[in-house]
């Protein structure tokens, strides 16, 4: 359904000091991944790890710079324009914050009424009572602005108006982040039921591996700009093929008596994405580096049916 | 609190307007009778004003002449605030060589001094009331301008933006509908310091005798006047001079008032239903 | 005190705990009429060199708590009933007193690491100045001292580092710098709120192992606020639950899986997905926490409850006893 080619996003930044500087930023590079109808692919990864980017860029809120993006065959990054406009009701994004993501100046109604007027819909008010219903809000907040909104009902709300346009693909980007444990739950609970009711396609980005895990059939795990390794989410979990999933899985606070536990095996935080030296992006951190792994490019390899790592020597350090 | 402030404000501005759209039915005198037998009287039951060094009566003077200053507080801000927040939006949206393009002519028309700029074209166009107008109007977009740049440059970043986008909402929705009501409450701030300024301006337009030409009135030139014979008549200053301060003040107040009626989040409302 | 490094599992005796709460109520007068309760009669105590793990959702009154420890409730919070610190009480301090102990005595971290530093002065500056203010030292001492807290906390070369100002350091740095900061005067309770919120998590497994290592070498004893039971289980001695300004149930990290009694802690486990949970519907708490200006009568848990009885409905549940570390306050007990 959805099928990405060699994707890739720069950005350059500049430094006007006494001798100008033009320093390559590349947030998103050679990315191919394949989601399949009613599918939900699950992205990790730490902050700036260019998981957003690459959601962004899906959903062509931003220009990729090289590569393909298909979406049942057709090229849409080609599109521009009205063209794009008229096909950007197939792909919709789900933003973290719920509160910015609102006009602040739209009541409930005018925020869903907006996408169907867009897209030449009848905006009636039973079209919208029953987007307001399909999410789990009740039609006395129709006038409501969003600050009279409370966190969890902000987020369903800016599901049903993912939802308004009846797209195939909802790409979310941490939508469940900023919410509190109980109405957490009941977000991703809504995102199952919605996803098994109208056939979605998701793409669910998350920093946190539980949520992906729970709600992914298929994980790519993103490390500054690459997928580090992709694999279905049992089989990632539980044959883990790369040092940073590895590390990542470590990192995760876990339900029992922890003390004295050693969690951080990685040491020093993420290097900067601005003019990356050659070799491995996870050399500088790992803890199973040897001199070829600066010779490698994370290219990824098959180490198994589903399952493809970058990382020279994941056959080795199992 | 404020919003007793507000309406106080707004009171105030409402009161200078109507004051001077009754004008002709309120004013006791007819503004450029002169009777220089009666000069430089002090404020008295037939003159509440007193009367200025011609002999014309000064309230009936500030009424015609509050028409004058209060519509060239509107109209020259009515200018630049279309200009400007046009210019702005489609600097601040498009960024790139659009942006360029308006920043570098606003800095082109920042560089020339404004009073210089002003004085230099009605020298040349002329100092009618609409001349007047019109030049205090395309001189003043220019900070106005950046302002709304600024405001889009942040706006734009939200993501609601980006979802108006991705349901296929065109550029010219985004600005409009989607960015700019969000950025008005500085715009209105602005907009009513602008007013506060335009009036100022053509006061000191007049101050210098390149405003409204007399014997029309306008509360520049009844100020200027009055400065001639401040010694024998010091009260003359009095009426021009806090007519002007009120004005400023008045909207001032209004200003920040409109910008909190304006925000939904401040409107009232309880944060959880 | 030489015996706890003695006998590491020696069982505290009561007497020994280094800052005891009872009873901690917390109330902002409104506008009109009546204040708002956020904190409603809060009681625990900490032993020396342990750690307290205090969860909640945000609006429960966590962060409140720990403010009122440090007499740092904002204007015009009220607080009522007994804090004690090694049998000094808190509450009704005066402000001068409160100083002196803040900072030399009882810490802070806050959550976010990004506001919590000055942007404008370089981290010596600031680490300088805080030690000045409680030291009676020279300068020069004060700057190794400070080169010395930042090597404590882990931050690579700690006298090059020092020379930065704040937007130069990343996340997790900031964070290391606000525990130095915190650490300074060698307090010997450590307050941490929100710690690693804002943080990765391969930077917040980090922080948690220098905490517990610091913790470890300084014998100081550790409240932890955060809203992910997984990091209050992982550095914890014991937990204290809290739903709508109280304290619902206490238990310990080896008993929250298998013998919790609260429903709403039943709850918050079951609505942490789980990595290998595929796909299934996670058990949630409907509806959402109660606003503290609206407080439902009797248990303030009832509306959202799955066990409530009739007389939860009616009467607060008072807090029953499992044993010195564990307990209780409900009506219908899982």
């Amino acid at each position: 359904m959805l099928e990405i080619k060699n994707l890739g996003k720069d950005y350059t930044t500049k430094h006007n000091g006494i001798i100008k500087t033009k320093n390559l930023l590349v947030a998103v590079d050679h990315i191919s991944l394949k989601l399949e109808k009613n599918k939900t692919l699950g992205l990790v990864g730490e902050s700036g790890c260019g998981k957003s980017t690459l959601g962004r860029l899906i959903c062509r809120l931003e220009e990729p710079s090289r590569g393909g993006i298909y979406l049942d065959g057709q090229a849409i990054h080609e599109l521009k324009g009205a063209s794009l406009r008229r096909i950007r009701w197939k792909f919709q994004p789900v933003f973290q914050d719920p509160y910015g993501s609102l006009n602040p100046r739209f009541t409930v109604y005018r925020t869903l009424e907006e996408p169907l007027r867009l897209h030449e819909k009848p905006g009636s008010k039973d079209e919208i009572h029953n987007l307001l219903e399909m999410v789990g809000l009740g039609s006395e907040v129709m006038e409501r602005y969003p600050h009279q909104l409370s966190g969890g009902q902000r987020q369903r709300l800016g599901l049903a108006r993912a939802l308004a346009v009846g797209p195939e693909l909802i790409v979310a980007d941490e939508p469940v982040s900023s919410l509190d444990v109980s109405i957490q739950a009941q977000i991703i609970n809504l995102f199952l039921e919605l996803q098994a009711r109208l056939h979605l396609s998701m793409i669910f980005i998350s920093h946190d591996l539980r949520v992906v895990g729970h709600l992914a059939d298929e994980v790519a795990v993103m490390y500054l700009g690459r997928i580090m390794e992709l694999a279905p989410a049992e089989e990632l979990f539980n044959n883990t093929g790369h040092p940073y999933t590895q590390a990542l899985l470590e990192a995760l606070p876990k339900l029992e008596p922890g003390r004295g536990r050693l969690r951080s095996i990685l040491k020093g935080e993420l290097p900067s994405p601005v003019n990356p030296a050659p070799g491995c992006r996870f050399y500088s951190r790992c803890k199973y580096r040897r001199q070829v792994c600066l010779d490698y490019e994370n290219e990824l390899f098959s180490i198994d049916a589903n399952h493809t790592v970058a990382c020279c020597r994941s056959k080795e350090i199992k | 609190m404020c919003k007793r402030i507000a309406v106080l404000g707004a009171v105030l501005v409402i009161i200078l307007i109507l004051l001077s759209l009754a004008a002709p039915v309120i004013a006791p005198y007819a503004p450029d009778k002169q009777d220089l037998s009666q000069k430089l009287l002090p404020p008295s039951v037939s003159h509440w004003m007193g009367t200025d060094q011609l002999g014309r009566d000064v309230l009936s003077r500030m009424l015609y002449g509050g028409r004058v200053s209060l519509s060239v507080g509107f109209v020259a801000v009515g200018i630049s605030l279309f200009i400007g927040v046009l210019m702005g939006a489609l600097a601040g949206y498009f960024g790139g060589w659009v942006d360029q393009l308006i920043m570098r002519t606003v800095d082109i028309v920042l560089c020339i001094p404004t009073l210089f700029l002003i004085l230099m074209l009605i020298v040349f166009l002329g100092p009618s009331l609409f001349n007047i107008m019109v030049i205090i109007g395309l001189t003043g977009w220019t900070e106005l301008s950046r302002l709304v740049r600024a405001e889009f440059l942040t706006l734009k970043q939200r993501d609601y933006v980006s979802v108006a986008r991705a349901v296929g909402a065109s550029n010219g929705r985004i600005i409009f509908i989607h960015i700019l009501p969000n950025a008005l409450a500085p715009i209105f701030i602005s907009a009513t310091f602008g007013i506060a300024g335009a009036i100022l301006l053509e006061s000191g337009l007049s101050f210098l005798g390149l405003g409204v030409k007399p014997p029309m009135a306008s509360w520049g030139n009844i100020l200027t006047s009055s400065t001639e014979c401040m010694r024998e008549a010091w009260w003359l200053t009095l009426a021009p001079g806090m007519a002007i301060f009120i004005t400023v003040l008045g909207y001032n107040l209004l200003g920040d008032g409109l910008r909190d009626a304006m925000d939904p989040r401040l409107s009232g409302g309880d944060n959880r239903a | 005190m030489p015996w706890t490094h003695a006998y590491p599992g020696a069982i505290i005796v009561p007497d020994s705990s280094i800052l005891s709460v009872k009873d901690l109520v917390v109330a902002f007068p409104g506008v009109s009429g009546e204040g708002v309760q956020v904190v409603r009669g809060c009681s625990f105590s900490i032993g020396r060199g342990k750690t307290l793990g205090i969860v909640g959702e945000s609006g429960c009154g966590k962060s409140i708590t720990a403010l009122s420890i440090l007499g740092l409730v904002p204007i015009p919070g009220i607080i009522q009933g007994s804090i004690k610190y090694q049998g000094q009480e808190l509450v009704g301090l005066e402000e001068k007193e409160c100083e002196k102990l803040r900072g030399a005595e009882i810490s802070i971290v806050f959550q976010d690491p990004s506001t919590a530093l000055n942007p404008v002065f370089n981290l010596e500056q600031q680490l300088v100045e805080t030690i000045l203010r409680h030291k009676n030292i020279g300068s020069r001492e004060a700057c190794d001292m400070a080169i010395e807290s930042l090597k404590q906390v882990d931050i690579p070369d700690p006298q090059k580092r020092i020379k930065d100002y704040p937007h130069q350091l990343s996340g997790g740095m900031k964070q290391r710098v606000l525990i130095a900061m915190a650490l300074l005067c060698d307090p010997s309770c450590l307050i941490l709120d929100e710690p690693t919120t804002a943080l990765d998590v391969t930077v917040q497994a980090q922080i948690l192992d220098l905490i517990e290592l610091i913790q470890r070498s300084k014998n100081m004893s550790i409240i932890l606020i955060s809203h992910d039971l997984g990091i209050i289980s992982e550095i914890s001695d014991e937990i204290a639950i809290m739903y709508a300004g109280r304290i619902v149930e206490t238990t310990c990290p080896s008993e929250i899986i298998n013998s919790h009694r609260h429903p709403y802690t039943k709850g918050l486990i079951e609505s942490i997905p789980k990595i290998d949970s595929k796909k299934k519907k996670l058990k949630t708490i409907s509806g959402f926490p109660p606003d503290p200006q609206e407080m439902p009568s009797g248990c303030p848990f009832h509306p959202r409850c799955t066990r409530r009885l009739e007389k939860c409905v009616k009467l607060m549940p008072p807090k029953t006893l499992v044993n010195d570390n564990m307990s209780y306050a409900c009506w219908n007990p899982v």
